[in-house]
């Protein structure tokens, strides 16, 4: 049984239908990957998945439950939860106070402080800064060591690239291992297909909120990534 | 001499009238929404002080006690039956929720107790004095002061130091994003309601030990409660205190210049510091 | 089919308008005197709705114009001899005035800070005048000019002034929200932002709205105190002016033109018959405004029109009755 099942879900802001109809599932243990331009449906998936945004249809399944009408913070205490777009860290809490945050799930787990500490070093010395005092690559660090600390089943994580430099990029990107070898299960979304193909091992393609292509990341080629990221037909 | 002595009594009042605002300076800070109950809501707690304090122990000071209790879960319940049904966007549904709310709650209470002044009896307390540097201070304004200080820095280093003032702290910044971390904030915004109307309970009681209240003081007390609050830059905590000040002072000393318009002066200074700094106080230090 | 509803409107303007011309010449004066109070009160709530549902500014201290206009006619009729009725115009442009002077300080602060800054100022000139013994002090101002004029003139006169404002709160704020300058209220309300972008002077559009919708307050506020010969700071600056606005624009429904006329038929209906019960009414009144606000706060117009589809004086359709989608 997966981990994560949605089906057909159908999401939409008053008259606009963000997310038309999408299914994918996520097994224990596996990362996911979900490519598209600007505007696809990517956040709005991802926001309807963890509960964020209400107005959907279709059904959510975690660990295999129905959580489709569950809220956010309940579906956080039950092991899934989010890093959301733009990192949204908690402006005038220190960087410790915004981990600590993260443990008012009261999930028991092996991800505490000390670990998120030894996974970014950079934050244990900058444990008493304020969030909003770090750096674009920081701050990312610190909303990812919050949504850890939740100790979840599934991460869900919304552009961790958004807004960062290449190096950065992949300095965040490297703490993947680490974080799945704990048994964390993990959905990226991503604008850029280069690493969330070398995230994941299986992909979906989102184009005007419908999957358009997906597939394990090895047997995807980047022409037909392409075309189902722009929409366009394949060039022969 | 009898200036300083205007002014060190305008400063007395003042710390009240700082506690007066507090409750709704607190609750904005965190929700950003505006109690408008509130006034009348003070005025309810005295009447409910009175009530309590021929069966409080020991002394009836000692009645802010379950006055404050009991306020904690009216403001609750208010948020959690009411206010949080109407949360979004658009601030005006429930400002106009807690204004209908204070229509009932003051014409309630003129119906209830009818349109005469009352006030809450702390005995020899109310009479006793004491010399200072030469100046005749009242012991029960001193002592008031006290409380409203030691409300103030306790709140403020709970809000610091404990779990529940980071997570409170936490949903101020983004509700959206602490639900992620498994926090209700409508339950905490209850909470925080709770604090609020406590605190405002409070204030409520110290003021009709200080003074007299009839069922309509409310009116009056949310325009202090409000002054307060933006004077000091809405939602600083200590710049709210400094607001209370400045209209304490103002008050007593027009009062002792021009006796029949001493509130007029006080409403005027709001206006003047309106004029000055949009920031009030505290954007007057940040600049 | 598209201009079916404007001639609609039009019609309906001519007709209302050839009823209050003959209104007077068919009614008893006891009669025609309630309605002018009804109109007045009509007028008030109704320039509430403009600014809280067009303009988005609320504001808890509408009763500061009702007095300022008030004072304004009585003060300047008592003094210099004036007839009243003539200086009815000059009430709309002396409270437009004021409000014009507090704007720049008032709008820094927004939404329940903006609303309780003008009760504020309300405060400041109830006290203001209650101490000013030419202004009447406590005690109030009686309006002299009419004394020495024949009664049924006044009357008649009284209620074309109130008959007026009623009039001009449907059909000049019908006509109003169709306008550039409502069209310019609207997106400045819905979002701040989106109008700046579109090149909208967001200052000063709501400047605009605060000034008029002020204004006509204080004409009606003017009227009012003229219809009972008397005016006093304590009623005239009446917070529960404000409960009585609030009460009719909100049960009516807010950002409609006909919210507010069921409103105050509620409002007067519910007077009548509680009459005497004090205290008792005024929680009734704001009992039912938490209803509303917890059921719907587009109020009963608001809720009638979406189920019905049906929109008479609504800005939002450009053309006839059409019914519009459901949600």
């Amino acid at each position: 049984m997966p981990l994560l099942e949605v089906e057909n879900l159908k999401v939409s802001y008053g008259d606009f239908q963000a997310v038309n109809g999408v299914s994918l599932t996520l097994d224990e243990g596996q990362t996911i990957s979900i490519i598209g331009a600007n505007g696809a449906g990517k956040s709005t998936l991802l926001n309807a998945i963890s509960g964020i945004h209400g107005q959907k249809t279709g059904t959510v399944r975690f660990a295999g439950k129905d959580i489709t009408r569950h809220r956010a913070d309940r579906i956080a205490r039950a092991g899934m939860t989010m890093v959301p777009e733009g990192r949204r860290l908690f402006g005038s809490l220190s960087v410790e106070e915004n981990l600590l945050i993260g443990a008012s799930a009261g999930r028991a787990g092996q991800w505490t402080t000390g670990a998120i500490y030894e996974l970014f070093p950079i934050l244990g010395e900058l444990r008493h800064a304020v969030a909003n005092s770090l750096s674009g690559g920081q701050q990312q660090m610190v909303a990812i060591g919050r949504a850890l600390m939740t100790n979840p089943r599934v991460l869900l994580c919304d552009e961790l690239s958004l807004g960062l430099a290449p190096t950065i990029i992949n300095d965040i990107y490297r703490c993947f291992g680490a974080i799945r070898s704990t048994g964390v299960s993990i959905v990226v979304i991503e604008q850029n297909v280069t690493q969330a193909v070398a995230a994941a091992g299986y992909a979906y393609c989102l184009l005007e909120g419908q999957v358009s292509l997906e597939g394990p990341t090895d047997m995807l080629a980047m022409d037909d990534i392409t075309a189902a990221y722009f929409g366009t037909e394949k060039t022969e | 001499m009898i200036w300083v002595e205007t002014i060190v009594n305008g400063m007395l009042l003042g710390g009240l009238y700082a506690l007066v605002g507090l409750g709704l300076g607190y609750a904005f800070g965190i929700m950003k929404i505006v109690n408008v109950t509130q006034g009348d809501f003070i005025v309810a707690a005295a009447f409910l002080g009175v009530f309590l304090v021929p069966w409080t122990p020991v002394h009836p000071l000692l009645v802010i006690v379950p006055v404050a209790a009991i306020s904690f879960g009216v403001g609750i319940l208010l948020q959690w039956l009411l206010i949080n049904r109407v949360l979004g966007q658009d601030p005006i549904p429930q400002i106009l929720l807690t204004f209908g709310l204070a229509i009932v709650l003051r014409n309630g209470m003129v119906e209830l107790y009818g349109a005469n002044s009352h006030s809450i009896d702390v005995g020899e307390l109310r009479f006793m004095g004491f010399d200072f540097l030469g100046l005749r201070l009242g012991v029960l304004p001193v002592v008031i002061l006290g409380i409203a200080l030691a409300l103030f820095a306790g709140l403020h280093l709970w809000m610091r130091r404990s779990r529940m003032g980071r997570i409170i702290r936490a949903t101020a910044d983004d509700h959206q994003v602490a639900q992620l971390s498994g926090i209700n904030y409508r339950r905490v915004y209850g909470i925080a309601m709770g604090i609020a109307m406590a605190l405002s309970a409070v204030a409520g009681v110290l003021l009709a030990m200080r003074g007299s209240f009839t069922p309509y003081s409310g009116a009056d007390r949310l325009l202090i409660a409000f002054e307060v609050v933006v004077i000091g830059g809405l939602g600083s905590f200590w710049g709210m205190f400094a607001g209370g000040i400045i209209l304490g002072v103002t008050q007593l000393v027009a009062l002792k210049l021009d006796p029949s318009s001493g509130l007029m002066w006080g409403h005027l200074m709001f206006l003047l510091i309106l004029f000055l700094s949009p920031n009030g106080i505290a954007g007057m230090v940040r600049r | 089919m598209t201009d079916l509803r404007s001639k609609l409107v039009t019609g309906a303007a001519l007709l209302s308008a050839v009823l209050l011309i003959a209104m007077p010449h068919a009614m008893a004066e006891g009669n025609l005197r309630y309605i002018v109070e009804i109109f007045c009160v009509f007028a008030f709530a109704q320039s509430w709705n403009f600014l809280a549902g067009y303009v988005g500014l609320m504001s808890f201290g509408q009763q500061l114009f009702i007095g300022l206009g008030a004072y304004f006619v009585f003060v300047l009729s008592n003094r210099l001899g004036l007839n009243p009725f003539w200086i009815v115009p000059l009430a709309f442009v002396f409270a437009g005035t004021f409000a014009a002077l507090i704007s720049p300080l008032v709008f820094r602060l927004r939404d329940a800070y903006f609303a309780i800054s003008i009760w504020v100022i309300a405060e400041i000139v109830r006290l203001f005048i209650a101490q000013r013994d030419f202004l009447g002090s406590v005690s109030g101002l009686p309006l002299m000019a009419t004394r020495g004029m024949d009664r049924s003139l006044v009357a008649m006169w009284t209620f074309y002034l109130a008959a007026l404002l009623a009039f001009l709160a449907v059909f000049g704020l019908y006509y109003l929200s169709r306008s550039r300058l409502g069209l310019a209220l609207a997106a400045v309300r819905d979002n701040e932002g989106t109008a700046a972008s579109i090149g909208i002077n967001v200052w000063w559009t709501r400047f605009v709205g605060f000034v008029v919708g002020s204004g006509f307050t204080g004409a009606a506020g003017a009227v009012y105190y003229m219809s009972v010969f008397q005016v006093q700071p304590g009623g005239a600056f009446d917070p529960n002016w404000m409960v009585i606005m609030l009460f009719i624009v909100i049960i009516g429904g807010i950002g409609t033109v006909e919210g507010p006329i069921i409103g105050t038929a509620i409002y007067f209906l519910l007077r009548a018959f509680f009459s005497g019960t004090g205290n008792l009414y005024l929680m009734l009144l704001g009992a039912a405004a938490i209803a509303v606000m917890m059921v719907s706060a587009k109020g009963i117009w608001g809720v009638f029109r979406d189920f019905s589809g049906i929109d008479i004086l609504g800005a939002r359709r450009a053309s006839g009755f059409d019914t519009h989608t459901k949600s």
